[in-house]
C-alpha cells in the first residue's frame, strides 16, 4: 500500500483554508495531521501507485490548499509500480 | 507502522513533530534494519537534501531532510521519486563495442584500452564533454586529465547549454562568476521578479520559500515576465507578457526611466559602479568604459512607449516595475534561469538585469539580489567552479592567462609548459568537428561523454551530432546509467555508478558544497565515473605518454593511503581502498583561493548539510560558510569600512560594471513561411531528457510523452483538435508530435511549446543552433515554426 506525507500550504483565504481541511478531513484515504502557520501535515493511504498520483494531482487542484510538497515516500513495492510503458497520445 | 513514519515526516517539514509540538525530530526509521544517511538530490540545482533510506543493499525509502537549510524537509515530485531513478530495468551493466550495427559486450581491460590508445594516438583530436552533473571531483580528474595530462583544452560540459550566458554576466559585471546572494533572499523580498523563469515548477520548492510567507500573511509582491504562463503565472501579482526577445528593452526602459525620476541610488552607484558598454568593433566581455552622461544618453530611447512597442508590455507596466526599483524601503529580488540563458543576447540580459539592481541599489542587503538558478546539481560546483570548460583552469583561472596556467602547473606538480595556452572548442564547435571528415577540417575524432546527453540535448541535433556516426574515422565513447539517444549512436558503452552508488560531491545554485557518501552498489559491472578517468589515465602511462606523470615522475593521480603506500586506485577492486573523493577534493582545495570561492576541508563537508563558499577559518578553528559576497559583516574579504566592495572588479577598482546594451533583434523571426514562435523547455514531472525520469513510473505516467502546446485561437483557425498529431517543422527539421490546446502554459496565440524529455519526440532536430557571442550559448527558446495537418501539403 503506498504510503506518502505531504506538507500542504494552504492559501491565505481563510473560509477556503477551512472547506479544504473539511473535505480533506472528510476523505477516508487522507488522515490530516497537525497545523503549523498555514501549512498542514497530510499521509495518503492508498492501494495502488495510480490512486496515490492521482490523490495527490486533486490536491493540488483543491481550492484553499496552495502548494503540495512531498516529503516521504516509501517504495520498497517498486515491483508493483513496474508495468508497460504509456501508450502515445491518439493517433499512435 | 510507514503512516507514522510518513506524518512524522510531514509534521516535521512544517516545523512541529506528529502530535502537534514544535518538532526536532531525527529520520523516522521504516525498520531497525533501515540505514539513513544525507545525500543531496540527484535532479536540479537547487540542491535540497534527501534521507535515503537503504535495506540491505538497496534504496527503499526518501524522505526529506529537515535539517538541510535548503529545503526544510521539503522535495518536489521528482526529489521524492529520487531513489527510484537508480532501478529502471535497463540498467547499463557491461561495457559495449560497437561491431558491424550491433553493441557486444567486451571486459573492462579491453575499452579502457581502447580508450587509452585513440588518446595516445591523437591527443589533440581526443576531446571530454562533462556535465552539470559531473560531480567535483569527476570534474576536476577530468580536467586533470585533459588539461594537465594530455596538454590541450578540447574540454567542455554540458552546463554551456544551460548557464553559459550566467556565467559571462557575472563576470562581465563584478569580474567573477556566482551569485552574491543566496537562497535566503526569497525569505525576506518584498518583491519576487521572475524572469523568464517558472520556479513553480522548476525549482519549486524554492518557489515555496515564498508561497509559505504569503500563506502566512506576508505581503509579497510577484512579478512574473515571461512569453508564456506558466504554473508561477497563477500565483503571480503581474504577469507581463513579452515578445521574445525584447526582455532587453524592458530592463533598459526600468533604467530609463530611474534616471529620468531621479530615483536611482546616487550613493551607491558613484561610490560602487561605473558604466560599460560593447565595443563597436570586436566586442568583448571588458567593454568600453562609458561615462554617466552618455549612459544616460543611451538608454534615453528606452522611453515606456518604445519599449511598448518593441515588447507588448503596457508602459504603466514599466513604469510599475521603475517605481518599485526606486523605492529603497522594499527588498527586490530577481530570479531567472534558461529563459535568459538561452537566448542569444544572453549575456547582454544578464548584464542588464545585474545593471538594474545595481543602478537603483538594490543589492547587498537580505532580499536585495539579483540571482540566476541552475538547472543541474553541480553546474555552478563542478563546471563553473572546477572549470571543466574549454577556455578554464580550475578555481576561476584561465588557460590564456601566463600566471594562471603557472599557478595550476604548480598546484599540479606538472612541469612548465605542459598545460596549453590555446583556447580548445566550445560545445557547439566541438561537435561540429566531430560532424565534419577529418579531410575537411573536422579536427575532432573521438569523444568522451559522461553523465549526459548530447545526441537528445544539442540543438539542430541532425546537423551537429548525427553526421559524424557516418563517418568511419570518428569513435563516440559514452559513459552513462541508461541507454540514451547518444549511447545508442556511442562505438562504445561504459556503464556508470549512479549518485549514492558512489560517492560524490556536488555545487549548487546557492555556492553551497554538499558531500555524500557511496550507500549501494552499482548494478552489474558498472563503475565510478572518476575511477574510469583514472584508470585511462593510467593506461595512457603504461602506453608511454609523458603526459601522464607528474614533474617529479609520479602518475598524475598518484594516492597513498594512510601509511604513505602508494595505492593502485586504477585497478578497480582497490579503487576504494582509499576515499579518492577525499583525496580529489583535497588537492582541488588549493585551487579555490584565487577569487576567493574558499572551500572547507572535506570533512566539514561530511558534517554538514552543505557549507556557502567562501568558507574560512575563524579564529576558534571553526568553518564559516559566507551569506553574502561583497557585503561588508558577511563577506570576510571585504573590509570594515568598505560596506560594499566588488574585489574581482573587471576594472582593479572595487567597483561593478552598469552596461548598456542595445536591443536587437533575434536571428530568426517568424514570417509568412514559419509564422510561430517555437520555445521549448522542461515540465515538472520530467528532468532534462527523461533518462532518469522516464524510468520512474509514477512520473512517466503523470506526463507520458511530450505534446505541442498551441493556442485555442490557432488551434481553430488551423482546425486542429486537442490530442491530434500534427507536423511541427522549422528551418532544420520536422516532428509529428500530438497537440494539447492550451496546455499548462496557455501560450499566447502566435507561440508554441514542446518540452525536450522526449527521445521518442526530439524536438532538437528542430531546435536553432545560433548561440551568443561571449557566452557561445545556444538559443533554445525561440525559432520560426510552422504547424500543418497530417496529409496536407508541406
Amino acid at each position: 500500500m503506498p504510503v506518502t506525507g505531504l506538507a500542504a500550504t494552504l492559501t491565505e483565504d481563510a473560509r477556503e483554508r477551512d472547506r479544504a481541511l473539511d473535505a480533506l478531513a472528510r476523505d477516508a484515504r487522507v488522515t490530516v495531521g497537525p497545523r503549523e502557520g498555514g501549512r498542514v501535515a497530510l499521509v495518503l493511504a492508498t492501494d495502488t501507485a495510480d490512486e496515490d498520483r492521482d490523490l495527490l494531482q486533486t490536491l493540488r487542484a483543491l481550492p484553499g490548499v496552495a502548494l503540495v510538497h512531498v516529503v516521504f515516500h516509501d517504495f520498497s513495492d517498486v515491483e508493483r509500480f513496474e508495468g508497460t510503458p504509456p501508450k502515445r497520445w491518439v493517433n499512435d | 507502522m510507514l503512516k507514522g513514519m510518513a506524518m512524522a515526516a510531514a509534521a516535521a517539514a512544517i516545523g512541529r513533530d506528529a502530535s502537534g509540538q514544535l518538532a526536532g525530530t531525527p529520520p523516522a526509521r521504516r525498520t531497525d534494519q533501515t540505514e539513513w544517511n544525507k545525500a543531496p538530490c540527484r535532479f536540479c540545482g537547487t540542491g535540497c537534501h534527501v534521507q535515503v533510506g537503504v535495506e540491505r543493499g538497496r534504496v527503499v525509502a526518501i524522505q526529506g531532510d529537515a535539517e538541510a537549510p535548503v529545503n526544510r524537509g521539503l522535495l518536489c515530485v521528482k526529489g521524492y521519486h529520487v531513489g527510484l531513478a537508480l532501478y529502471g530495468t535497463d540498467r547499463l551493466t557491461r561495457p559495449m563495442l560497437r561491431r558491424g550495427d550491433r553493441h557486444e559486450p567486451i571486459s573492462w581491460d579491453e575499452a579502457i584500452d581502447i580508450i587509452a590508445r585513440r588518446a595516445h594516438a591523437n591527443p589533440r583530436g581526443f576531446a571530454l564533454y562533462l556535465s552539470g552533473q559531473s560531480t567535483i571531483p569527476e570534474g576536476f580528474a577530468g580536467s586533470k586529465l585533459i588539461k594537465g595530462g594530455l596538454g590541450h583544452n578540447h574540454l567542455e560540459a554540458n552546463a554551456r547549454l544551460c548557464m553559459a550566458s550566467a556565467v559571462t554576466g557575472f563576470i562581465a559585471t563584478y569580474g567573477v562568476d556566482e551569485p552574491a546572494g543566496c537562497y535566503d533572499d526569497l525569505d525576506a523580498c518584498d518583491v519576487l521578479i521572475t524572469w523568464g523563469n517558472n520556479p513553480a515548477e522548476m525549482h519549486p520548492v524554492l518557489f515555496s520559500r515564498v508561497m509559505d510567507r504569503r500563506s502566512r500573511g506576508e505581503r509579497i509582491e510577484l512579478i512574473d515576465i515571461g512569453t508564456r504562463r506558466t504554473r508561477t503565472t497563477e500565483f503571480a501579482d503581474r504577469f507581463l507578457q513579452f515578445e521574445p526577445q525584447t526582455d532587453l528593452a524592458i530592463a533598459m526602459g526600468i533604467a530609463h526611466l530611474l534616471l529620468r525620476d531621479e530615483t536611482w541610488d546616487r550613493e551607491f552607484v558613484e561610490r560602487h559602479c561605473a558604466f560599460r558598454a560593447p565595443q563597436a568593433d570586436e566586442p568583448t566581455l571588458l567593454g568600453e568604459a562609458i561615462d554617466f552622461e552618455e549612459y544616460r544618453r543611451r538608454v534615453a530611447e528606452y522611453t515606456p512607449e518604445r519599449v511598448e512597442e518593441l515588447s507588448g508590455v503596457p508602459a504603466e507596466e514599466i513604469r510599475h516595475l521603475a517605481r518599485l526599483f526606486g523605492d529603497r524601503d522594499r527588498r527586490i529580488t530577481s530570479l531567472w534561469c534558461m529563459g535568459m540563458n538561452q537566448h542569444t543576447r544572453g549575456t547582454a540580459i544578464n548584464d542588464l538585469v545585474h545593471g538594474v539592481h545595481l543602478l537603483s541599489g538594490h543589492f547587498g542587503r537580505p532580499g536585495d539580489a539579483p540571482t540566476s538558478l541552475t538547472g543541474q546539481p553541480s553546474a555552478c560546483g563542478t563546471v563553473r567552479e572546477v572549470g571543466t570548460l574549454t577556455h578554464a583552469l580550475p578555481g576561476g583561472r584561465r588557460v590564456d592567462v601566463d600566471a594562471h596556467r603557472e599557478q595550476a602547473e604548480q598546484l599540479w606538480n606538472l612541469p612548465p609548459g605542459r598545460i596549453d595556452s590555446t583556447i580548445g572548442y566550445h560545445t557547439i564547435e566541438m561537435f561540429r568537428r566531430f560532424s565534419t571528415p577529418t579531410d575537411a577540417g573536422g579536427d575532432i575524432d573521438t569523444v568522451w561523454v559522461q553523465v549526459t546527453n548530447p545526441g537528445h540535448t544539442l540543438p539542430n541535433v541532425d546537423e551537429l551530432f548525427t553526421p559524424a556516426r557516418e563517418l568511419e574515422d570518428k569513435f563516440l565513447i559514452v559513459s552513462d546509467v541508461y541507454p540514451t539517444e547518444t549511447t545508442r549512436a556511442a562505438d562504445l558503452i561504459l556503464p556508470s555508478a549512479m549518485w549514492v552508488e558512489k560517492n560524490g560531491v556536488f555545487g549548487n545554485s546557492e555556492r553551497r558544497t554538499q558531500q555524500w557518501f557511496k550507500m549501494v552498489d552499482p548494478p552489474g559491472d558498472a563503475r565510478d565515473d572518476t575511477w574510469q578517468l583514472i584508470a585511462v589515465a593510467h593506461r595512457l602511462d603504461e602506453l608511454g605518454h609523458e603526459g601522464m606523470r607528474d614533474r617529479d615522475g609520479r602518475f598524475l593521480f598518484h594516492t597513498e593511503d594512510e601509511g604513505g603506500a602508494e595505492v593502485p586506485i586504477w585497478e578497480w577492486d582497490r579503487y576504494y581502498d582509499v576515499n579518492v573523493d577525499r583525496r580529489l577534493f583535497e588537492e582541488y582545495r588549493g585551487f579555490t583561493r584565487l577569487k576567493h570561492k574558499n572551500l572547507a576541508p572535506y570533512e566539514e563537508y561530511v558534517a554538514a548539510r552543505g557549507l556557502r563558499w567562501p568558507v574560512v577559518e575563524t579564529d576558534d578553528g571553526a568553518w564559516q560558510e559566507t551569506r553574502y559576497r561583497f557585503v561588508e559583516g558577511e563577506d570576510p574579504f571585504v573590509q570594515e569600512g568598505e560596506a560594499i566592495d566588488f574585489y574581482h572588479s573587471t576594472t582593479h577598482d572595487g567597483r561593478a560594471q552598469i552596461w548598456f546594451h542595445p536591443y536587437e533583434p533575434p536571428p530568426e523571426v517568424p514570417d509568412d513561411d514559419y509564422p510561430f514562435w517555437l520555445c521549448t523547455g522542461r515540465v515538472l514531472e520530467h528532468w532534462h531528457s527523461g533518462t532518469m525520469t522516464m524510468r520512474i513510473p509514477p512520473l512517466r505516467r503523470a506526463m507520458p510523452q511530450a505534446y505541442l502546446e498551441m493556442s485555442r485561437d490557432d488551434a481553430q483557425r488551423l482546425r486542429i483538435a486537442d490530442g491530434e498529431t500534427v507536423v511541427l517543422e522549422t528551418r532544420r527539421g520536422r516532428l509529428e508530435i500530438p497537440v494539447w490546446i492550451d496546455g499548462r502554459g496557455r501560450p499566447p496565440a502566435g507561440s508554441l511549446f514542446v518540452p525536450f524529455f522526449d527521445e521518442r519526440l526530439l524536438i532538437n532536430r528542430l531546435t536553432l543552433e545560433e548561440y551568443d557571442p561571449f557566452s557561445k550559448q545556444p538559443d533554445y527558446k525561440k525559432c520560426a515554426a510552422r504547424v500543418r495537418k497530417r496529409g496536407e501539403d508541406g
